[in-house]
């Protein structure tokens, strides 16, 4: 810390000197003032005189006096010609101060104390005023040159050394700072000097320390880095700060922020430096923990496995999961998105929600925890998610809303469930209703016309009795072909078939002939060629047939014809084709048409049925390794073909 | 006016997807000595209302083309108010209630059952056109 040097002018009468130099190093205040008084008389030959400071409220204070009264010091005190930071101040000089005008409030006090003359000089440093000297004289008085180069000279000293006692007591103020440790260090890092609290951050004595350098203290882990720190300085470098540690006698290790500032003297030589330390261990210990419980809320968040985010009071994402991000769709800009992170919001009715009418908004806007609310979020890529968002906001220790933390519970799957058990439902009643329709409607007409010809038989005329009869036998028939599906759809398994070599021309026409008889009114044509023997069963071709038949007669005009072909297939395999001039396929029928209960639209608009016919069809071509397929019929209608494999191709064992 | 009302037979008309049952049904109300008109479907129901008036309809729910459920509102909306009993093999009553129509009955029925709820139908019918 280098103090303002005073010009070596101010020193040229070496008993001035050392008359108040020598006491201003060591010595109480007063024996300054008592020294400068002394130097006052023995140099100007004042024996009145008085010396005055300012102090802390700006008013100049008599500190030292030579023959005055305390009714005169008490009438005068105060006055000053220059205030504290007049920046330069000259000496007043009163050759007779019974003339002059700007004594004249205080005439009396002056007259009383018997004084005719006085000179005040002030006391400066470095362009402040720290106070004066003023000489009485009991006559006017003429100041010669040489009486104000003497005063003036004396005045430097004395502000000299009050300047420099009052650096030396901020220094030593800061010095024996309880917080701020202080060491000084001499080049090669030996300790010259240390402040009480740098020996009780180190758990050293200063005796012990003076002894030491800042290397021995130091941290193991940290020695090299201070070294070339410390180098640095040597090298140039004005201050670096840094944090390290200090290992104590007792083992204990000390967290320090050290600010170190190079000292040099003339020449700019590097001579040694200067270090302010302070604990930081607590800080660093608190920092720990934050990061710690930081990490540990963190994991927390991202383990859960439910959606989690935060916002600050006035909404803006400051922290998110994966999760959420996964609902959302997007990642959320932190510190830009307010609310919620979502592309867009749905009410469960579909109605677009504002983002600022989302549960976590008005949580925010109400401070009070939103539940029972369900949304749906749909993403960026259109994907959606039923959630139920749970926003409850979060306070401070004084009750001050700070934010809000909102779990999105993804209740999508069970949405899904919902729907499927309530499609499930429906189809099962669907299903249900069409199974009942399909057996109990011809139920209902065999079992009327029963009781009609059973009781009313005389009242009815030969042609409905016939028509009667007729519709009973072929309602039961058509009745026994569904309730055939139906259990075969349930119990079809290819290891309860006796499959065995037989004539696909006998089972054909003999399906045929019997299918006839039930239908009366329809023409069945069929056409049969010389083909092998094939691999089958006799029961399952004649349901296969039964069915297509069915089917043919249902889906074409009465007045059509429908054709039954036995013949080669392509491949030379025994093959059968029905043949009708109905309603035709279209061609996105085709693939549906072997599912169990599909019925397309034209079928549908035509006649009853249960969709399940073909698919027993394939079911029952499958366990016997033949094959079924439908398409159009040239002309009109449609036509379906099944095969067989050909007994000799695979002989039976 | 009255009596010739009560004295002349009422013509009802019979829907269902199965020729068999609308044959076996037809019967059955003609011997008590309804008139009888059938249908197929909704549509051709439709069609059969365009010429002539009907005191009952006797209505399957399952028909192509327009089924039951689609007729029951087409008539109610064009102001027919005449009673209407439902035919069905499964959830008659439900599908009564459902539709607000005047009466159900399930598949397989015995004919006396649809001829005694016809008649039970329209002289209920009869009896609130008289008060009113």
């Amino acid at each position: 810390v280098a103090l303002n040097a005073p010009s070596p002018e101010y020193f040229s009468d070496a008993s001035l000197h050392g008359l108040i130099l020598g006491v201003g190093e060591a010595g109480a205040i007063e024996e300054v003032y008592e020294a400068a008084l002394a130097c006052l008389e023995d140099s100007l030959g004042v024996s009145r005189a008085a010396i005055l400071i300012f102090d802390h409220q700006g008013i100049m204070r008599f500190k030292a006096w030579r023959n005055l009264s305390r009714a005169y010091m008490a009438a005068v005190e105060g006055n000053s010609p220059w205030s504290r930071d007049v920046g330069k101040a000259e000496p007043v000089l009163i050759a007779d101060a019974r003339t002059e005008p700007a004594l004249a409030p205080l005439a009396a006090a002056i007259e009383a104390e018997g004084l005719q003359a006085m000179a005040s000089f002030p006391l400066t440093m470095a362009g402040k005023v720290l106070g004066k000297f003023i000489l009485y004289y009991d006559k006017p008085h003429a100041f010669t040159d040489t009486e104000i180069a003497t005063a003036r000279t004396i005045a430097a000293q004395i502000a000299f050394v009050l300047d420099q006692r009052e650096q030396r007591a901020h220094l030593e103020a800061m010095f024996s700072s309880p917080v701020i440790g202080i060491a000084e260090l001499d080049t090669s890092g030996r300790f010259r000097s240390v402040n009480a609290r740098f020996c009780e951050l180190t758990g050293r004595s200063e005796s012990e320390l003076t002894k030491l350098t800042c290397f021995d203290i130091t941290h193991p882990d940290d020695r090299h880095e201070t070294e070339q720190w410390l180098q640095s300085l040597a090298q140039g470098q004005s201050h670096f700060v840094l944090e390290k540690r200090y290992l104590r006698p007792d083992g204990a290790v000390i967290r320090v922020s050290k600010s170190v500032s190079a000292i040099r003297g003339e020449d700019e030589r590097y001579n040694g430096a200067i270090a302010f330390v302070s604990d930081i261990t607590d800080q660093k210990l608190a920092e720990a923990g934050l990061r710690a419980s930081e990490q540990r809320y963190r994991e927390l968040v991202g383990g859960l496995g439910l959606a989690v985010y935060t916002t600050d009071a006035e909404g803006t994402i400051t922290l998110y999961n994966d999760e959420a991000a996964k609902i959302w769709g997007v990642e959320p800009r932190i510190g830009e998105d307010k609310w919620c992170g979502s592309w867009r919001i749905l009410t469960p009715e579909g109605d677009d929600l504002p983002l600022d009418q989302c549960p976590m908004a008005v949580a925010l806007r109400e401070d009070l925890p939103v539940r029972g609310v369900e949304l749906i979020i749909e993403r960026p890529d259109g994907q959606r998610h039923h959630v139920l968002p749970h926003p409850t906001p979060m306070h401070d220790d004084q009750g001050r809303l700070i934010g809000a933390v909102n779990v999105l519970v993804d209740i999508t799957e069970l949405k899904r469930a919902e729907a499927e058990a309530a499609r499930a439902y429906e189809l099962k009643d669907q299903f249900l209703s069409l199974v009942s329709h399909e057996l109990r409607t011809p139920l209902a007409t065999i079992l009327g016309n029963g009781v009609l010809l059973m009781k009313r038989s005389n009242l009815i005329s030969e042609e409905d009795k016939h028509r009667a009869y007729t519709d009973i036998v072929a309602e039961t028939e058509k009745l026994h072909d569904s309730i055939e599906n139906l259990l075969l759809m349930t119990r079809l398994d290819s290891s309860m078939l006796e499959i065995e070599a037989m004539s696909l021309a006998h089972v054909v026409r003999k399906a045929v002939q019997d299918y006839q008889k039930v239908t009366p009114d329809r023409t069945l044509r069929l056409e049969v060629a010389e083909v092998p023997p094939a691999l089958g069963q006799e029961t399952l071709i004649t349901l296969v047939l039964r069915n297509l038949l069915s089917n043919a007669l249902k889906y074409s005009p009465r007045d059509t014809e429908v054709e039954v072909t036995v013949c080669r297939s392509a491949d030379g395999r025994p093959e059968v084709r029905v043949e009708d001039r109905g309603i035709g396929l279209e061609p996105e029928d085709v693939a549906n048409l072997f599912t169990p209960f599909y019925r397309s639209q034209k079928a549908k608009d035509s006649a009853s049925g249960l969709g399940l016919g073909l698919a027993v069809c394939q079911r029952v071509m499958e366990v016997q390794n033949g094959t079924i397929s439908a398409g159009s019929r040239p002309g009109g209608g449609t036509s379906f073909c099944f095969s067989l494999p050909e007994a000799d191709e695979s002989p039976l064992a | 006016l009255r009596d010739y009302e009560r004295e002349r037979s009422k013509r009802l008309l019979v829907l269902d997807d199965d020729v068999a049952l609308l044959r076996m049904a037809s019967l059955s109300l003609r011997l008590e000595g309804f008139e009888v008109t059938t249908a197929a479907n909704g549509q051709l129901g439709l069609e059969e209302m365009q010429t002539q008036r009907f005191d009952l309809i006797v209505l399957e729910l399952q028909m192509p083309v327009l089924d039951g459920r689609g007729f029951f509102r087409e008539i109610r909306a064009a102001g027919f108010e005449q009673p209407v009993l439902i035919l069905s093999a499964y959830g008659a009553e439900k599908a009564r209630v459902q539709l607000g129509a005047q009466g159900a009955i399930e598949k397989p029925f015995v004919p006396e059952v649809l001829v005694d709820a016809v008649q039970a139908m329209i002289e209920q019918s009869a009896s609130m056109t008289t008060r009113g």
